[in-house]
């Protein structure tokens, strides 16, 4: 059977981010594509465009949500509202599972909008079960949560980021979406080997992948989601196929975006990974 | 290499480990304190204890950054964030008023109102009202710039929010003088001190055409204003609104604005008729053909709703 | 004779709301550009700026300024500064960062 309870058992094989500047396209020449994938919150207005948009879109395609303001992490509680229109959305769209990050981002009711990083405690592993699992019972669908890119480690860690990723979704009985990209800028930024991360990681909690470019500094690395997938993380997603089996993946690209066409033929580079038998089929029949 | 490089800094110490809800206040404090004009994380925090040994407290180094250093990288972003989403909001204020002052007014607005939503949709919906309380914030034009960030944040407000249900044949028939009346969400009233709508058309305009001539948006810092035509000051009354997904703005008389803002304001029809009259010089005897000509128009573009 | 006005007043709101309210609801059953150009007529002056069509969410991470320029793969000399003010830059040519890795 394909896919897990995370995902539905959903096989949606190769997916990009929906984004503004290939509405045009999509609409126009109506691209065969397995699936977008919106964020949630550019889509949580009352009315007008952004959901009369998303609409064109459902008539045709698979749509899957990926949240960005949920903050598991936060020790405040979720905006009542936020839950709320984020429940509309998924009766709006359907979505089989719905995302959002393993972080924290706003406290006291104030927002940062920034995906910030915890530190891996077990208080901290407390708090975000309970998150985890109140949202799930809200919304009523398989939540997974995606590790984060990082920048800064705590001194209070107590663990490692794929001890406490496995540790919350054990717990909490979720999903995971695992984004390969981000194992490989954490590994650079904290000076771990990123195998070990994909190695650990619960397999049979993946309910999806992504993978997505990210721009290199002098010190760090940061995840711009404005550059083709690099080979180390192409090796790393083959590594997390090879361990979790066919996954939903979805390819994020959100600054310079270039045409639909250049975006959706980096993110079917993918499916070499994903049905290596059948490429190498089509190899031999050409 | 460690094994366990994410704990590797987890020796024992003899300070207690900070609590999440500590963790998170204190790191929040120091990432949502305005950078230096340099673009650097300040050396102090706000209450004057030092930023370097606030991030060494919860901050592990690596072999390349300090506490210090990786605590600015988020720092960094968040401005870079706030700051982003406010200019594509604001386009023409930041052309009337100039990009340095833009972004010293940006950063005094969200040190005063930073986010309380979810969504950074909402992060100027504050904006107008705070920057008619400082004037000092705009320079010589501020009665303008007030005017455009009013303007801007209407076409916000009228792009995606909520539509109601119009009136009904039955609803409109069953209406008393005592019957209150509901404006769609997304029809906003705007008053201005200038022709300032034209203004910001034009302005928004020039920006969508550097922005597809450039591939990026025109970035410019200094403080200039250049571009921006002199102004007469003249009251304009605006519903700014939404047919077919675009947002639309019409100029209508003061009266027919007054009625709206008081149906708004949630006066009973009869009620709301006065209001709109009051200080008129419209000749009594043609209001009852104008008003027959606002409602008529309000209903076709379906602005009035059951309260 | 103010309540009498008032009363006149009444009854045309409700005419004119009567009357739109029936145009708008022939306009509704019309599939014709006409029906809905005449709506448009009403509407007044269309708006078209730069952030007509706006996301402002996404999970990446910020490397500019204003949601303006940023850094492009062609830069050289990064500083290790996620600014676009002239001092960024970055490659992502995949090569290894750390000696240590």
């Amino acid at each position: 059977m394909p896919g897990n309870r995370f995902n539905a058992f959903q096989d949606h094989g190769v997916g990009i981010g929906l984004r503004i500047p290939h509405y045009e396209h999509i609409f126009s020449r109506k691209p065969v594509v397995d699936w977008f994938e919106i964020i949630s919150e550019n889509y949580m207005c009352d009315a007008g465009r952004p959901p009369a948009m998303l609409d064109r879109i459902l008539e045709q395609y698979r749509v899957v949500q990926h949240g960005v303001s949920m903050y598991f992490g936060s020790v405040t509680a979720p905006d009542p509202e936020h839950l709320k229109r984020l429940k509309n959305l998924v009766r709006r769209t359907k979505t089989p599972w719905l995302s959002d990050h393993l972080c924290w981002g706003s406290v006291d009711g104030t927002y940062t909008h920034d995906l910030l990083p915890l530190p891996y405690t077990w208080e901290a592993v407390e708090r975000t079960v309970e998150r985890v699992r109140m949202v799930q019972d809200y919304l009523e669908i398989p939540v997974a949560v995606e590790n984060v890119s990082s920048y800064a480690a705590f001194t209070g860690s107590e663990m490692t980021e794929w001890e406490f990723l496995t540790e919350v979704v054990e717990r909490a009985d979720c999903g995971i979406l695992f984004d390969v990209n981000n194992v490989y800028v954490s590994a650079m930024n904290h000076e771990f080997n990123p195998l070990d991360y994909v190695n650990a990681v619960p397999a049979h909690r993946v309910a999806q992948i992504h993978i997505a470019g990210h721009s290199k500094y002098e010190k760090y690395i940061l995840d711009t989601h404005d550059h083709p997938v690099i080979d180390p993380v192409w090796q790393l997603y083959a590594r997390a196929i090879e361990r979790c089996g066919p996954t939903p993946t979805l390819l994020e690209w959100d600054d310079h975006i270039p045409s639909f066409d250049e975006v959706h033929a980096e993110a079917k580079k993918a499916e070499q990974f994903l049905h290596p038998h059948a490429t190498e089929l089509v190899g031999a029949a050409k | 290499m460690s094994a366990h490089p994410n704990v590797q800094a987890n020796a024992p110490t003899n300070q207690s480990p900070m609590d999440l809800a500590a963790l998170q206040r204190e790191m929040a404090a120091a990432v949502m304190q305005p950078l230096t004009p340099d673009e650097n994380m300040r050396a102090t925090m706000p209450d004057g204890r030092s930023t370097t040994a606030v991030a060494a407290s919860f901050i592990a180094p690596n072999s390349r950054l300090t506490a210090f250093e990786r605590l600015e990288i988020y720092n960094r972003q968040y401005w870079y964030r706030v700051l982003g989403a406010l200019a594509e909001d604001f386009p023409a204020l930041r052309a009337v008023i100039g990009g340095r002052r833009f972004e010293a007014l940006s950063i005094a607005y969200l040190a005063e109102h930073p986010s309380r939503s979810f969504t950074l949709r909402n992060l100027g919906s504050k904006l107008p009202a705070w920057l008619a309380a400082h004037p000092e914030q705009a320079g010589r034009r501020h009665r303008l710039a007030v005017d455009v960030a009013k303007m801007e944040w209407a076409f916000v407000e009228a792009f995606d929010a909520a539509e109601l249900a119009p009136l009904t044949q039955r609803q409109i028939a069953a209406l008393q003088g005592e019957s209150r009346l509901a404006l769609q969400p997304y029809l906003q009233l705007v008053a201005l001190h200038y022709p300032a709508d034209d203004l910001v058309l034009e302005l928004h305009a020039q920006e969508k055409r550097q922005t597809s001539e450039a591939g990026v948006a025109h970035e410019d810092d200094s403080g200039a204003t250049t571009g921006v035509p002199k102004l007469q000051p003249r009251p304009i009354w605006l519903a700014v609104h939404r047919v077919d997904l675009s947002v639309y703005y019409r100029r209508i008389g003061r009266e027919e604005f007054q009625t709206l803002d008081a149906l708004r304001s949630g006066s009973p029809f009869g009620e709301a008729l006065e209001a709109g009259f009051l200080g008129s010089r419209i000749p009594e005897r043609v209001r009852a053909e104008r008003v027959q000509e606002w409602f008529g128009s309000w209903a076709e573009l379906g602005w009035i709703c059951q309260a | 004779m103010k309540n009498q006005l008032n009363a006149v007043l009444l009854s045309a709101a409700l005419a004119g709301l009567a009357g739109g309210s029936a145009v708008a609801a022939h306009a509704a059953t019309q599939t014709s550009v006409n029906a809905n150009s005449a709506k448009v007529m009403k509407a007044g002056l269309r708006y078209s700026g730069s952030n007509y069509d706006t996301a402002k969410h996404s999970c990446k991470g910020k490397n500019d300024c204003k949601g303006q320029g940023g850094c492009k793969s062609s830069d050289n000399g990064c500083s290790g500064k996620n600014s676009c003010k002239g001092k960024g830059g970055c490659a992502t040519d995949g090569s290894k960062m750390p000696d240590s890795i």
